[in-house]
């Protein structure tokens, strides 16, 4: 299998922040969730230099493979995502099930001593060009979508009328 | 064969030409303009952003498209052949509870709404398809004085 290079790594959060992971360093190690009781931390270490990843799954884990050479565009990425949204009494937070999105390693941060009050999923997700999902916090949501370049950050409301706008564009919706 | 509306704010006894239209995000050339929610009263915390989304900058009229996302207004110069009017529904907060409250009831075919969630006072406002004249009817019939009893203009057409 040829290998063209590796994808970017982002860090989202459900508050609508986008930022680049700086996995370069030799020491870098991806950790998702918290490790603590009630908590699970799962760690992505890497393997190799450069700025860009790939991951391996082995039975012991997930395994990430740095590339000095950035895959094409448009590309794939990584993003690592903490879905906890803000405490709120019995509100779990999970990553949603969409296409183009695979989740490949899992850790969970809790509320509360010992979890026993909620918490959100820590994923790493694999994202395809064209993907896009909804993020929600306490109060609030944000939509995500890659295009293989960038990450466009939406409220629900602008995610709305940028749709609305694209049916009417093409012919779609219904004259009153 | 579509429809021209024409474009009114409806707030208590005032009726004015126009629903306020603004881009979001000024800053990005070519933002379309929103009919967004920005209410006087209540806390906006968790509510929809806007109502509506204009192809076009929004005069006194437009024309409008039904999707499945959000009403899209499409500025036109037709002559108005029907109103389409957002409704501030409005109950008084803090400072001003001893004006009475303003709500409407309606069999009108509401395209969007959008309403507050907490806070002193509150606010819904929404967006209807009414016969011409039916906002300026409503509006007559408010009192709107201070110790007035709050009031529910029920105008069924």
């Amino acid at each position: 299998m040829t290998m063209k290079g590796g994808y970017q790594v982002f860090k989202l959060s459900p508050h609508g922040d986008v930022s680049n992971v700086e996995c370069g360093n030799p020491n870098y190690v991806l950790r998702l969730g918290h490790a603590a009781r009630g908590n699970e931390e799962v760690q992505v270490p890497m393997s190799g230099a450069g700025q860009y990843v790939r991951c391996k799954s082995t039975p012991h884990g997930v395994v990430g493979v740095r590339f000095t050479e950035k895959y094409p565009s448009p590309a794939p990425c990584w993003a690592s995502i903490a879905t906890h949204g803000g405490y709120q009494k019995g509100r779990g937070y999970r990553f949603p099930a969409v296409e183009g999105a695979t989740v490949v390693a899992e850790g969970y941060s809790a509320d509360g001593a010992a979890g026993r009050a909620c918490g959100g999923e820590h994923v790493l997700v694999l994202v395809q060009p064209g993907c896009e999902f909804e993020l929600e916090s306490k109060y609030d949501s944000r939509w995500f979508s890659w295009d293989g370049e960038n990450w466009l950050v939406e409220s629900p409301s602008v995610h709305a009328a940028r749709l609305a706008l694209l049916e009417v564009a093409a012919g779609g919706g219904e004259w009153l | 064969m579509a429809i021209n509306f024409q474009l009114l704010t409806l707030r208590g006894e005032h009726v004015t030409p126009g629903v306020q239209a603004a881009a979001m995000y000024p800053e990005i050339t070519g933002s379309p303009q929103y009919v967004s929610f920005a209410p006087r009263w209540g806390s906006t915390r968790g509510a929809a952003e806007a109502l509506a989304v204009a192809s076009g900058p929004l005069g006194a009229s437009c024309q409008v498209v039904v999707t499945g996302f959000m009403p899209v207004l499409v500025p036109s110069a037709g002559c108005p052949t029907r109103e389409l009017v957002l409704i501030q529904e409005y109950s008084c907060g803090c400072g001003a509870k001893r004006w009475p409250d303003f709500n409407v009831t309606h069999d009108l075919t509401v395209l969007a709404k959008a309403g507050t969630g907490g806070g002193s006072g509150g606010e819904t406002w929404s967006l209807v398809n009414a016969p011409l004249g039916w906002a300026a009817e409503v509006a007559a019939q408010f009192d709107n004085r201070r110790d007035a009893p709050d009031q529910t203009i029920d105008l069924i057409i």
